[in-house]
C-alpha cells in the first residue's frame, strides 16, 4: 500500500495558505475601501480615505494576482 | 474498430450522469450566494453553468486517474461501465429528491466498482488507487476545507469589525460573486473530468483509444456541456439545504467558504485526487458557520449528511452490481436495466413534482435556530 502522503500534505498546505491569504487580502481590501465611505456619526476610521484607497487597491490586486497565478499553474 | 452501439449507449448514459452531476452540485458553488442574496437565483445558475464548461477545459489529471488506474482496463467492457453509470445516476436522483448533498463522485466510483466486482471479480479493482486517491482524500478534504473556511471567516470578521458596516457588506457581496464563480470553475474542472474519464475508459475498453490515452477534445466538450446544462437547470432542493438549513450564512462567511472550497478543489485536482466537490463545499459551509458562531450551526443536519456520505459509495455499488449482473445476461438484460433505470428515474421525478423547489421559492424557508434562540414576531432573538 503506497499512500501519497507527500501530495496530500502539499494539497493541505497549499490550499490552506492560498485560501487564508486571499481571504485576508480581500478583507483588508474591503476595510481599505470602506474608509472612503463618509461616516458623520460613526467612530473615526482607522485609515484616512486616501491611505484606505491605496491599501484597498494594493490588497485586492495582490489577491487577484494569487488567484490568476494559481490558475496559470493548473492550465500550463 | 468502429464505435459500436453499446459504446454509444454508454457515452449517452455517461453524459446523462454528468447532467445529474451538474444539477446535483449547483448548490456547491451557488447555495451561499443565493442564500445571502449576493446573486439572483437564475443569474447564479447561469454564471455557474457557463463557468462549468470553461472549467472542463482546464485540466485532465482527474480524468486520467479514472481512465488509467482505478480499475483494470483489460478486464472490463462497455456493459460493465453502463451498469456502473446506472448505479450512479439512480443514487444521485434519490439523494436529490431528499435534498441531500451527497457526493456525485462517490456515486460514480461506487457504481463502477460494484459493476466491475460482479462482472470481472474483485481483482479487477485497484484498491490501492481507490484508497490512496479517493477514500483518503474523501475523509480529509471536507475537514480541511472546514478548518480553512473557519479560519478565513474569523479573519474576515475580525479585520472588518471596525469598518463601516454597509461598505463591508457590499464589499463581501461583490467578493462572493467572484468566489462563487471560482467554485463553479473548479467544479467544472474537477467533476466534468470524471465523466471524461469514464467515456475515455469506455473508448479504451472497446479498443477505440490506446490504453493510457488522454480524453479527446470532443469528449471534453461534450462533458463540459452536459454538466453546464445540468448546473444551469439548478438542483434547487439541495441549494435550499446548503444555503438555509446548515446555518444562517452572511456574505463574509459565504466568501470565506467559497474561497476555501476553490483552493482545496483546484489544488487536489491538479495533483489527480478525485475528491468530492460536494463534500468539500459542505465542509466549508459548516466551517464558515462555526467561524462566526458555533452554536448557530445545525450539527444534526451534519449528522444526516454524514450518513448519506458513508452510504453513497456502497449503495451505488450495490445498484451497479445488480445492474452488471443483469446486463451480463446478454442484450435482453441490458435493455431491461435501461428500462428499469428510466422507469425509476421518471418515478423520482414525478415524486419531486409533489413538493417542487424552484428558483422562486428556494429561499422561502425560515432561518435555522440555534439552541439558545427563539423565533419572535419580528424575527430571531437570543433566549
Amino acid at each position: 500500500m503506497s499512500i501519497a502522503w507527500g501530495s496530500l500534505g502539499l494539497v493541505a498546505i497549499v490550499s490552506f495558505a492560498a485560501a487564508v491569504v486571499v481571504t485576508a487580502l480581500v478583507s483588508f481590501g474591503i476595510v481599505g475601501l470602506a474608509a472612503r465611505a463618509p461616516r458623520p456619526d460613526g467612530p473615526e476610521p482607522a485609515l484616512s480615505p486616501s491611505t484606505g484607497t491605496a491599501v484597498g487597491v494594493v490588497s485586492l490586486v495582490a489577491a487577484a494576482a494569487i488567484v490568476i497565478y494559481g490558475l496559470y499553474i493548473i492550465v500550463a | 474498430m468502429g464505435i459500436s452501439l453499446i459504446v454509444i449507449v454508454v457515452i449517452v448514459t455517461a453524459l446523462a450522469f454528468d447532467f445529474t452531476n451538474g444539477f446535483h452540485d449547483t448548490a456547491n458553488a451557488m447555495a451561499t450566494s443565493i442564500a445571502t442574496g449576493a446573486l439572483k437565483p437564475k443569474i447564479a445558475v447561469l454564471i455557474s453553468g457557463v463557468l462549468n464548461i470553461v472549467g472542463a477545459f482546464l485540466s485532465v489529471e482527474v480524468a486520467k486517474t479514472i481512465s488509467s488506474g482505478l480499475v483494470d482496463e483489460t478486464k472490463i467492457n462497455p456493459y460493465i461501465i453502463f451498469a456502473g453509470l446506472v448505479g450512479a445516476i439512480l443514487w444521485n436522483l434519490l439523494t436529490w429528491l431528499l435534498g441531500l448533498p451527497s457526493s456525485s463522485s462517490h456515486a460514480l466510483f461506487g457504481g463502477l466498482i460494484g459493476a466491475v466486482v460482479v462482472a470481472a471479480g474483485a481483482g479487477a479493482v485497484h484498491f490501492n488507487t481507490l484508497i490512496s486517491k479517493i477514500i483518503l482524500p474523501a475523509v480529509i478534504s471536507p475537514i480541511l476545507a472546514g478548518i480553512i473556511a473557519m479560519v478565513g471567516t474569523i479573519i474576515a470578521y475580525r479585520s472588518t469589525a471596525k469598518s463601516d458596516n454597509e461598505s463591508t457588506k457590499r464589499g463581501f457581496k461583490l467578493g462572493q460573486i467572484a468566489s462563487a464563480s471560482m467554485v463553479s470553475l473548479a467544479h467544472g474542472t474537477s467533476d466534468a473530468q470524471k465523466t471524461m474519464g469514464v467515456i475515455t475508459l469506455t473508448l479504451i475498453a472497446s479498443g477505440v483509444l490506446a490504453p493510457n490515452a488522454g480524453p479527446p477534445v470532443w469528449v471534453i466538450l461534450a462533458a463540459g456541456l452536459a454538466i453546464g446544462l445540468g448546473t444551469y437547470l439548478g438542483g434547487w432542493r439541495i441549494i435550499r439545504t446548503l444555503g438555509k438549513r446548515v446555518s444562517e450564512i452572511e456574505t463574509p462567511q459565504g466568501f470565506a467558504a467559497e474561497t476555501a472550497t476553490t483552493a482545496v478543489i483546484l489544488a487536489s485536482s491538479h495533483l489527480g485526487f478525485a475528491l468530492s466537490t460536494t463534500q468539500v463545499a459542505t465542509g466549508s459551509i459548516f466551517g464558515a458557520g462555526a467561524g462566526r458562531r458555533i452554536a448557530g450551526v445545525q450539527w444534526g443536519v451534519a449528522g444526516q449528511m454524514a450518513v448519506a456520505w458513508i452510504l453513497t459509495l456502497p449503495a451505488a455499488a450495490i445498484v451497479g452490481a445488480v445492474a452488471a449482473f443483469a446486463a451480463s445476461q446478454g442484450v435482453i438484460g441490458t435493455v431491461l436495466v435501461a428500462i428499469v433505470a428510466i422507469g425509476v428515474a421518471a418515478g423520482i421525478y414525478a415524486a419531486s413534482r409533489r413538493t417542487p423547489v424552484t428558483a422562486e421559492n428556494v429561499n422561502d424557508v425560515p432561518a435555522p435556530l440555534a439552541p439558545d434562540e427563539v423565533r419572535t414576531e419580528s424575527g430571531v432573538a437570543q433566549a
